[in-house]
């Protein structure tokens, strides 16, 4: 930053161009070898290498280099002075070499040179005084004020000095106190004493007086004075600048501070860059008046700056990197030149000079714009901008991203046993366990080039990836990808769905973002194992599979368990997971014989939801890989029936309380979670508020009560937060049974003869997995849906909404989460939505029935939609279908019981009916039962009401 | 590299006023002129979209604006951590020797040789305040056990060798925010040794104290004893700015330019006085003296390119634009950068590519809310009422306190039955 250039006058390249040049090695000196001598200028390189300088002209020329050798030792300094006492002509001086264990003094002898060649110089060793430490700098000097000659004193590393005089007197001072570290020392020759900057950054004086007797007196070194610097310097210098008063000129790290040599600051002066080197003197002479001390510094950024004391006077620019040394000269031909020297060997004489520093701009070559044809790319950016955000034709958009990456992703159906839980990090208590594991497959082929590309594997809770995610950057086109996958329980939880999702999101070098999506089904046998069928259950669904395409087998479902020609009509399956001891989780399916229809039983909300979701998926698998229609292609429309009716049917029944029973518990556990949480927060700020009080204590209270006071509050806090841990995985394992839950209810509901508006309403509002956030709880997120479709939705028209009093008013207190409220939404839901299905299967069943049925039917018709809701409500239910032999592995267990004909539409049917425990059919019995026996024939059965445990004892009292 | 808020003994590296120009927008009545037509519906004569950025800057982007300074020079130690800790310890291959947290400070307190070069590490290149703190205090609980430390220096210097470290109390107490507590160790400091950083640090405690006529009375002790030094002068020129004084403010710049005329904050300051006053061919002048001065940022581009604008000369207004955008590395830069072409356009009368300019300003950086409530006035103005209601909430979101967008707001509110 500034406005001028130094100006070069005379550069050359030193032989050593590694680069080993520091502070120490530039030289301006004399050596008075002739009368009208100039100054010589010597470099010595730290890898040895001295060369002596006498420029002639303002350009380099082979002679200007007087010396070139090579020592075997570094080069730690350069010194030139009076040296020797035997030496008679006063203005020679003798050059002196610092060695890393050795100071020689050598000296220069000149070789006129009879050819154009032109003079040489040599050097004559004429001492050399070797020492055991190794040297670090040093510093020389009339010590003692003595004339004609000089001593000099060298810094060693570890801090200590060693003195030379020159009739071979030499002593050591070691400072006390601990090792210091080394530092540049001074020598001042006005007050005969020496300037050391100590350890701690003071600048301390020593006289030479005190430093040289104490070696005889012993008496320990006192500094005359010290002053704190505050910083460590790079280096320092002494002039003198008046005949009373020298002054000590310091460059530091920060700051440029001057002192004089009583210790009194002069001045010290923020440096606003950082300082490489420096160089002070006095333009006149310190005896006359008038003379002036000026300062260059040079900054790390190659700029020289010029101080008069402490003002700027001049700031320039060198065009070459920032130099390490940098001499004040007076070489032949210009006088008060400026020498520098950088850290690659290349020396420069320099001048200032008023000419500009040009500070250069770089041109932009930025090409001339075409109008034209920049209108014709904009037009074409823009189009290509409309094209990419056009979302008009979600389908073809979809087709074309699935063109430009191929996704195949597949899952095999076997399960292994031979998972690497180590590898995989699967917690101990899950892998104790062995759960079969399964492996799937996934393929990916992009043919576009992409810039970024994401792929997210979504596993249901507790189930683990062995890769969840990966992400490719800058993916060249053609490239493909091959990722064998394992998937394990990693967590002992209920399982609510076998669906693993993959989400492949990526971004076109246009930076135009797809989302492809594709998902696969883990085989069963992951979760669960065949085993006894169970007879009897607390709940009991009824699937018909209406398509034609789909054969109600068991064995078109379960592949996994059983052989695609079984004929088994019963299966059992036992969760694996959690698989708690108390409890064995058992689910029945059950194939009816000579209808369409599969009965799945269990005592146990939790087995269901993954049963239901094969037995669905596949029939609409199946159905739709058989026939041409293609379900999602058609819009939904209002009043139109769910299509899904037309494969697979659910017998209208929402096992309510066992889940509203889960969410009960999971809801008490937010509850729980919240209060610990309070809890937690109150410690925490006692916490806080105790730290604070030590903090603010004086130094003379004392601590013992509050320490004390905080150990305990710690203690607690530490125990609380465990609670809340404990909690925290209690919520965790209640949430995925709660999944299970609303799973199951959304695949009967999905089943259900219902208007499909309705089931596609009711499924997006029972969306799994149910989330928890840390402001809102599931059931909190929940209400307003809920609330929604009791005020609003389609679910509204249901004809008995006034017998239920649903719309209870009092909506204006929103704040306040009311759970009761809550769940009595949400079991009026089940409720109505069962109604509906019953009614409209009703209906059905009636068009087709004669007309006599139909007007029984609408003489009472909301009494009876009651009754059947309430009805299929109950729990305990009929056992039959149960141990079918089916399986054939399970057939020498299953004691062959009963015949085959029992599974006889006709047989079933006579089962007759459970009875209701609701408090509505109880009172009704009478025309109950006249109504059933009116439309038995046509529906009631189909449900597979079931008989009550004392008709079962007495029909099949074998099997107990 | 140094990080702003440790380093107080930063260099300066960009022309530090007006590194915003955005702000320049808001005082010159011709622009308000010039865009009254396109803000027609906007209330009165509140000129949304210019005024705010001042606040802006200091919220959004700290150090990019002459308002915005004392507040980014103070930051909090956990800022510090955050950034500077971590950006040096990439790439540091000596990281993984040590653990500055687990240091022992008793243990290096009686070590002189090293604690006070052990002290700099922590609180300049580890950024670990509260650990520089600690080392502090113990240092500072050995001298006080061993009183005058008698052993190393004469009685004399007793009171003064620890100014260093009482100065260094107050620094790290002034960066855990504790000025109160601060205060009274740099006054120490300062009885026994006035050394410059003392001056600085307690002019900055006092304006953190919001007692800025104390720092400048303080300030002026120094720039007393020390004429000659710039630093003081250009700490006094920020006091003044930052009391709005703005003409104190210049009378001081322009003495620091005077004593070093390669200052570049002095002389970009007299360029962004001389902005406001209506006088860009004068600010052209100075920033162009900064360029020749080697200074090559994109602020000083985009400075210049504003300059150009509104002097006139158009032709260099583009191609210094766009040295600005191909020198601009940071999103904020280039928000800015956006924005002020935003400008650039409205002077043209191409409403459609200072709204693209716009939404270029906020791909760059979405939580400007000056970029968001021009573009909503410009969306009103093109007949997008509901656009521009979404842009202002947007714009009130960032800048809660703006008048501008509270006025448009109101206005809309008022005029269109939303």
């Amino acid at each position: 930053m500034s406005l001028f250039n130094v100006c070069s006058w005379w550069s050359a390249q030193c032989g050593d161009t590694v680069g080993d040049y520091d502070v120490a090695s530039l030289l301006c000196a004399r050596f008075g070898l002739e009368a009208q001598e100039k100054d010589y200028i010597i470099v010595g390189s730290q890898s040895g290498t001295l060369s002596i300088y006498y420029p002639h002209g303002n350009a380099f020329e082979a002679t200007d280099l007087l010396l070139e050798t090579q020592l075997t030792t570094p080069i730690l300094g350069l010194y030139a002075g009076k040296f020797s006492g035997n030496v008679r002509n006063e203005n020679v001086n003798q050059l002196g070499v610092l060695l890393p264990n050795a100071f020689v003094i050598y000296n220069v002898q000149a070789l006129s040179g009879l050819a154009e060649y032109g003079t040489q110089l040599k050097l004559q060793q004429l001492a050399e005084h070797k020492f055991q430490r190794v040297a670090f700098s040093m510093c020389q000097g009339h010590f003692g004020q003595v004339k004609g000659r000089e001593f000099f004193c060298v810094v060693h590393l570890d801090g200590t000095l060693t003195f030379y005089e020159q009739d071979g007197i030499s002593y050591e001072c070691r400072f006390p106190g601990q090792r210091s570290l080394p530092a540049p020392v001074v020598y001042c020759e006005r007050t005969d004493s020496f300037f050391r900057l100590s350890a701690t950054w003071h600048l301390q004086c020593y006289s030479y007086q005190d430093l040289s007797h104490s070696l005889v007196t012993k008496s320990s070194y006192q500094p005359i004075w010290s002053q704190c610097i505050g910083e460590g310097i790079l280096d320092m210098r002494v002039v003198q600048l008046k005949e009373s008063c020298s002054y000590i000129m310091i460059l530091g790290e920060r700051n440029f501070i001057c002192l004089d040599d009583n210790g009194k600051f002069n001045f010290i002066l923020k440096l606003d860059y950082a300082p490489k080197c420096f160089y002070s003197f006095v333009v006149g002479y310190y005896w006359e008046p008038g003379a002036r001390l000026l300062t260059t510094i040079v900054s790390d950024s190659a700029q020289l700056h010029i101080y008069e004391e402490a003002n700027i006077i001049w700031a320039a620019q060198w065009q070459q990197p920032a130099p390490v040394a940098i001499q004040r000269s007076n070489v032949q031909g210009l006088a008060g030149s400026i020498v520098t020297l950088t850290a690659s060997g290349q020396l420069t004489v320099g001048y200032l000079g008023a000419q500009p520093y040009q500070f250069q701009v770089l041109p932009l070559n930025i090409e001339e714009l075409s109008f034209a044809e920049a209108h014709k790319q904009l037009q074409q950016l823009e189009d290509e901008i409309k094209e990419s955000v056009d979302i008009r034709d979600m389908d073809a958009l979809n087709q074309q991203a699935a063109d430009q990456v191929r996704i195949s992703f597949s899952i095999q159906r076997e399960v292994f046993d031979d998972l690497d839980t180590l590898v995989l990090d699967v917690p101990a208590d899950v892998a104790v366990k062995e759960l079969p594991s399964a492996k799937g497959l996934l393929k990916l082929k992009i043919k576009g080039e992409l810039a970024e590309l994401q792929l997210v594997i979504k596993t249901p809770n507790g189930v683990r990836c062995s890769q969840e995610t990966l992400s490719l950057v800058d993916v060249p086109a053609g490239s493909t990808k091959e990722l064998p996958l394992d998937f394990y329980m990693a967590e002992l939880l209920h399982v609510h769905s076998t669906r693993v999702e993959i989400f492949v999101s990526f971004v076109s070098p246009r930076g135009i973002p797809r989302v492809l999506q594709q998902s696969a089904c883990l085989p069963l046998s992951m979760f669960y194992r065949s085993c006894q069928p169970q007879k009897a259950a607390g709940i009991k669904l009824t699937y018909t599979i209406t398509s034609k395409h789909v054969p109600p087998k068991l064995a078109t479902f379960f592949g996994e368990f059983l052989e695609e020609d079984s004929e088994a009509q019963a299966l059992g399956l036992q969760l694996l997971c959690p698989g708690l001891d108390i409890v064995t989780e058992v689910i029945t399916v059950v194939a009816a014989k000579n209808s369409n229809r599969l009965r799945i039983q269990s005592d146990c909300v939790e087995t269901f939801a993954m049963i239901l979701e094969r037995i669905v998926d596949t029939t609409l698998q199946l159905d739709s890989d058989a026939s041409l229609l293609k379900m999602h292609k058609r819009k939904p429309k209002r009043g139109v029936l769910n299509r899904c009716v037309e494969r697979i049917m659910a017998a209208p029944f929402i096992p309510t309380q066992p889940i509203l029973h889960r969410a009960d518990v999971h809801h008490e556990t937010q509850q729980n979670i919240r209060k610990q949480t309070a809890q937690l927060e109150e410690l925490w700020q006692q916490f806080k508020t105790l730290q604070r009080q030590l903090q603010e204590q004086t130094e003379s209270e004392p601590k013992e009560t509050l320490t004390m006071q905080i150990e305990a509050n710690y203690d607690h806090l530490i125990l609380e937060g465990d609670k809340l841990v404990e909690i925290r995985r209690d919520e965790h394992r209640q949430r995925s049974d709660l999944n299970c839950a609303v799973a199951l209810a959304k695949w009967i509901i999905h089943a259900l003869n219902l208007e499909e508006r309705v089931v596609n309403v009711v499924n997006a509002v029972l969306s799994v997995p149910v989330e928890d956030w840390t402001e809102l709880s599931w059931e909190e997120s929940m209400a307003p849906g809920i609330d929604m479709l009791h005020h609003f939705g389609p679910l509204m028209r249901s004809k008995s909404t006034s017998t239920h009093g649903l719309l209870d008013g009092n909506t204006s207190n929103r704040d306040s989460f009311d759970y009761s409220r809550f769940r009595r939404h949400f079991a009026t839901l089940f409720d109505r939505i069962v109604r509906l299905a019953s009614s409209s299967t009703d209906e059905q069943a009636a068009k087709q029935a004669a007309a006599t049925e139909q007007a029984v039917e609408q003489l009472q018709p909301a009494h009876q939609v009651n009754e059947i809701g309430s009805m299929q409500r109950m729990l305990g239910e009929k056992k039959s279908t149960l141990p079918r032999a089916g399986n054939p592995n399970l057939s020498s267990s299953l004691e062959a019981v009963e015949d085959e004909e029992e599974y006889d539409e006709d047989d079933l049917r006579d089962m007759g009916y459970r009875k209701d425990y609701g408090p509505a059919a109880a009172g009704a019995d009478g025309s109950e039962g006249e109504q059933r026996k009116g439309k038995r024939s046509e529906w009631v059965n189909e449900d597979f009401e079931l008989p009550t445990t004392e008709e079962l004892f007495s029909d099949l009292g074998i099997w107990w | 590299p140094a990080n702003e808020e440790v380093e107080f003994e930063r260099i300066a590296t960009a022309a530090r006023p007006g590194t915003s120009i955005k702000t320049a927008f808001q005082p010159r009545p011709s622009t308000s002129q010039r865009r009254g037509t396109a803000l027609s519906h906007s209330s009165g004569s509140t000129r949304p979209g210019s005024a705010l950025t001042r606040p802006g800057t200091a919220i959004s982007r700290p150090g990019s604006s002459l308002g915005a300074r004392p507040a980014s020079r103070c930051g909090t130690a956990s800022r510090v951590r955050a950034t500077s800790a971590a950006a040096f310890n990439v790439g540091d291959a000596t990281a993984a020797l040590y653990q500055a947290s687990r240091l022992n400070p008793t243990i290096y307190a009686e070590r002189e040789a090293i604690v006070k070069a052990l002290f700099q590490f922590l609180y300049y290149h580890e950024a670990d305040v509260q650990k520089a703190h600690s080392l502090c205090q113990a240092v500072l609980d050995v001298q006080r056990q061993r009183p005058g430390q008698a052993a190393l220096a004469p009685p004399a210097d007793a009171a003064r060798t620890d100014w260093w470290w009482q100065q260094q109390m107050g620094r790290c107490l002034l960066a855990l925010h504790y000025p109160r507590r601060a205060e009274s160790h740099l006054q120490q400091s300062l009885a026994a040794f006035p050394h410059p950083d003392t001056y600085l640090l307690l002019s900055r405690l006092y304006q953190r104290l919001r007692q800025p006529e104390r720092s400048l009375v303080l300030i002026g002790q120094a720039a007393e004893r020390q004429p000659f030094d710039v630093t003081f002068r250009l700490e006094q020129a920020r006091i003044h700015a930052a009391m709005s004084q703005q003409e104190d403010a210049l009378q001081l710049y322009r003495l620091a330019a005077r004593l070093q005329p390669i200052n570049v904050e002095a002389l970009a300051s007299i360029a962004v006085s001389y902005f406001y006053d209506n006088n860009p061919e004068m600010s052209l002048m100075y920033y162009r003296r900064i360029l020749s001065l080697g200074v090559h940022t994109a602020e000083l581009y985009s400075n210049i390119a504003l300059c150009c604008l509104y002097g006139g000369q158009i032709d260099l207004v583009l191609p210094c634009f766009q040295r600005a955008l191909r020198m601009a590395t940071q999103p904020e830069q280039k928000a800015d950068i956006w924005y002020n072409l935003s400008f650039v356009a409205l002077t043209s009368g191409d409403f459609n590519l200072a709204k693209r300019c716009l939404q270029l300003c906020l791909t760059a950086d979405a939580r400007d809310g000056a970029a968001l409530n021009n573009l909503a006035v410009l969306s009103a103005h093109g007949g997008d009422v509901m656009g521009a209601k979404s842009y202002l909430n947007a714009a009130k979101d960032v800048l809660p306190e703006a008048s501008e967008v509270n006025a448009n707001l109101q206005y809309m509110e008022l005029n269109y039955k939303l």
